[in-house]
């Protein structure tokens, strides 16, 4: 039974229905008067709550060798960090639940759980929030215009997110994001890092687009895409737990890193894949076309592989 | 009436109601002070003045803005208040602390002898009211303090802030510590909760602590963490880079982050002497950076290289936008050669 009935019932229910209909033109009026006004842009907004798989389409890691961070546009201290970085970091205990910043959802491997909450009268959105995947925390993008925390007050693993929707793209800006790295090989962020993303919903299809600029470390912005496919099914909202143990480091014990200049593993892939140096460090140049056409004319292509193509290299 | 405009009525008084109920609701939000903060959500802020009051917890507080951050827990046995801010922000410093409660400071604790975490002690520790003196409370002589709130600290900041007789003391009598420790821990409860107050004798000074409000889970830090800089490591008053690593390893120790549960933002808040505040993987993130410069400069004191070289060869890249400056009180040399002073002496 529409609501229209409902009302028509209401008004109907004690009298002849002739004494009733002009009481209910008067309803009527009355409540159109009353009624908050539609804000037309929901029309134009995209419904982005539901499962959304992974594509993985995209490259999305570009980390299986110590050092490689092409097509990052690292500045120098970015660059100094980043070789100074072991990954036995990883096994200290109290790094080894840390998880990434809140750009890993559109960055990482995993699905997105995308739910909505919204107030009781008009129905408006006040948030959207991703849920939270492994090594991901939940990102709530706030769309009922609240400002964005102190100065001073705590950086989240997922960050504080507000949104707004241009057309049928939201656009969330997210600040107050932990330090953390780029890549699992070391390329940092930092906690003045902010990230502007856009969602586009194009059929069952879903585009995030992440723009994360870094002060600190970045010469450029850093500009992430991944698309996701709309799932029947429903993906987790929460994460497993992360339980910690003894890996070789005690706590406190010291900081596993290399000293400048010294990381064993800078020049392997160029003696791999002939690949410059200053690519595989992140120079922004080289993430162009430009370049490409710079290096032409002097890039020697390796010997093709003849055996144990993708194994790690001989020592 | 008819039935039919007395049911429209009715409609409307729902819609009104219900969007009444809206409105409170986005007030809310908006409205400040919220009483119940839920971990891992904004701290609800309230600007007095140029200061920001951070709501941490339902009884805890912090006071940003006064020279270095003012930890506040409130409760009915009255404030305990950790750090007093510089001197020429005391007034709005205590004005801030009479906004959250109409109940009397207790104690100030000091985390150092920094004047711009002592400099308020005065102010603060005059507007309050002893423990000892409090109709109903213990009996001591109705003069004990001179009826004033307790300041608290290791016993070397009380050193720092006074001087023998006959010679010109850096602050006023009525700023220095009146109860003073000199052993590792000190602890009290008040206001339902257990407090430890944790001395860290060679870190950034001789006389810094550690202040764990055990129920409301945060750790007050004092200069031991800065998230603006790098730490300042004062060797001529007992600051030591070995010391300070051990204060910070303490504050990992003590912190404690959302596991296993990863899901959800939660956990131990601190308080830093100055910046924002932070949890344990902050602490973790800030200790690392700390470690692997002294590592840097160790490894080059061994090689025999000298102070105007290691500077030269600038130990702290990689951190240094973040953490340095070229100029103003504590810059990034100011820290290295820190560093390097404090290892040098350490040298067997």
């Amino acid at each position: 039974m529409g609501s229209h009935t409902v009302l028509v019932n209401v008004v109907t229910a004690r009298g002849d229905c002739r004494h009733g209909l002009p009481s209910l033109r008067t309803a009527v009026a009355l409540l159109v008067l009353l009624a908050p006004p539609i804000d037309r842009n929901v029309f134009a907004q995209a419904e982005l709550t539901g499962s959304w798989a992974p594509r993985n389409t995209e490259d999305i890691s570009r980390d299986s060798y110590s050092v490689d961070y092409m097509g990052l546009p690292l500045n120098d201290e970015a660059r100094m960090r980043a070789l100074s970085y072991n990954a036995s970091q990883l096994a200290m205990i109290e790094r080894q639940c840390e998880g990434w910043p809140a750009f890993y959802f559109a960055q990482g491997p995993f699905g997105l759980r995308i739910w909505s909450d919204t107030e009781p009268v008009k129905g408006a959105t006040i948030s959207y929030t991703i849920g939270a995947w492994e090594d991901r925390a939940p990102m709530t993008i706030w769309m009922d215009g609240r400002p964005h925390p102190s100065q001073y007050a705590e950086h989240t693993r997922g960050g504080f997110t507000t949104g707004r929707w241009e057309g049928d793209t939201l656009v969330a800006s997210t600040t107050h994001m932990k330090a953390g790295f780029l890549r699992k090989n070391g390329p940092p962020s930092s906690d003045r890092a902010s990230m502007t993303s856009r969602f586009f919903r194009h059929g069952d299809i879903l585009t995030v687009l992440a723009v994360v600029e870094d002060p600190i470390y970045l010469a450029e912005p850093h500009i992430v895409t991944k698309s996701f496919q709309l799932a029947p099914a429903p993906l987790s909202p929460v994460g497993p737990p992360c339980v910690s143990g003894f890996e070789g480091k005690r706590p406190g014990e010291s900081v596993p890193h290399y000293v400048p200049e010294k990381n064993p593993f800078v020049d392997e892939l160029t003696k791999l894949f002939h690949i410059p140096r200053e690519a595989v460090l992140g120079y922004p140049e080289t993430m162009y076309p430009e370049y490409r056409k710079k290096i032409k004319e002097t890039y020697v292509r390796p010997e093709p592989c003849k055996r144990d193509c993708g194994a790690p290299p001989l020592r | 009436m008819t039935p039919a405009i007395r049911s429209t009525m009715a409609i409307a008084a729902v819609w009104f109601c219900g969007v009444g109920a809206y409105l409170n609701v986005a007030e809310a939000r908006g409205g400040l002070p919220v009483q119940q903060v839920q971990q891992g959500q904004p701290t609800s802020t309230t600007d007095i003045g140029d200061l920001e009051v951070l709501q941490l917890r339902p009884n805890f507080f912090m006071i940003a803005g006064a020279g270095g951050h003012i930890g506040v827990q409130v409760g009915d046995d009255g404030v305990v208040v950790v750090d007093a801010g510089s001197a020429t922000r005391a007034d709005a410093s205590l004005a801030a602390i009479k906004k959250l409660t109409p109940r009397p400071i207790r104690y100030v604790i000091n985390t150092s002898a920094d004047p711009d975490h002592v400099g308020g002690n005065e102010t603060l520790s005059k507007a309050g009211q002893t423990l000892f003196t409090a109709p109903g409370s213990i009996a001591l002589p109705g003069n004990f303090l001179g009826g004033v709130a307790s300041i608290l600290s290791a016993e070397k900041v009380l050193e720092r802030m006074s001087a023998p007789t006959g010679r010109a003391s850096p602050f006023p009598v009525g700023a220095w510590p009146t109860e003073t420790f000199d052993y590792p821990r000190k602890y009290m409860y008040l206001n339902g909760e257990g407090i430890e107050i944790l001395h860290q004798p060679a870190a950034h000074s001789d006389g810094d602590v550690l202040v764990f409000f055990r129920r409301s889970d945060v750790v007050v830090a004092g200069d031991i963490l800065d998230t603006t800089r790098f730490p300042v490591i004062n060797v001529a008053k007992g600051g030591t880079i070995n010391g300070e690593i051990a204060a910070l390893n303490r504050l990992v120790e003590l912190a404690i982050p959302s596991v296993p549960i990863v899901s959800r933002e939660a956990g131990t808040l601190v308080i830093p002497g100055h910046g924002r505040v932070c949890d344990q993987l902050d602490v973790v993130e800030y200790r690392d950076m700390v470690t692997i410069i002294r590592d840097r400069i160790r490894d080059s004191i061994k090689a025999g290289v000298t102070l105007d070289q290691i500077k030269a060869a600038s130990p702290a890249r990689g951190y240094t936008r973040r953490y340095g400056s070229d100029s103003g009180p504590w810059t990034t040399n100011n820290f290295v050669e820190a560093v390097y002073r404090s290892l040098v002496q350490e040298k067997p």
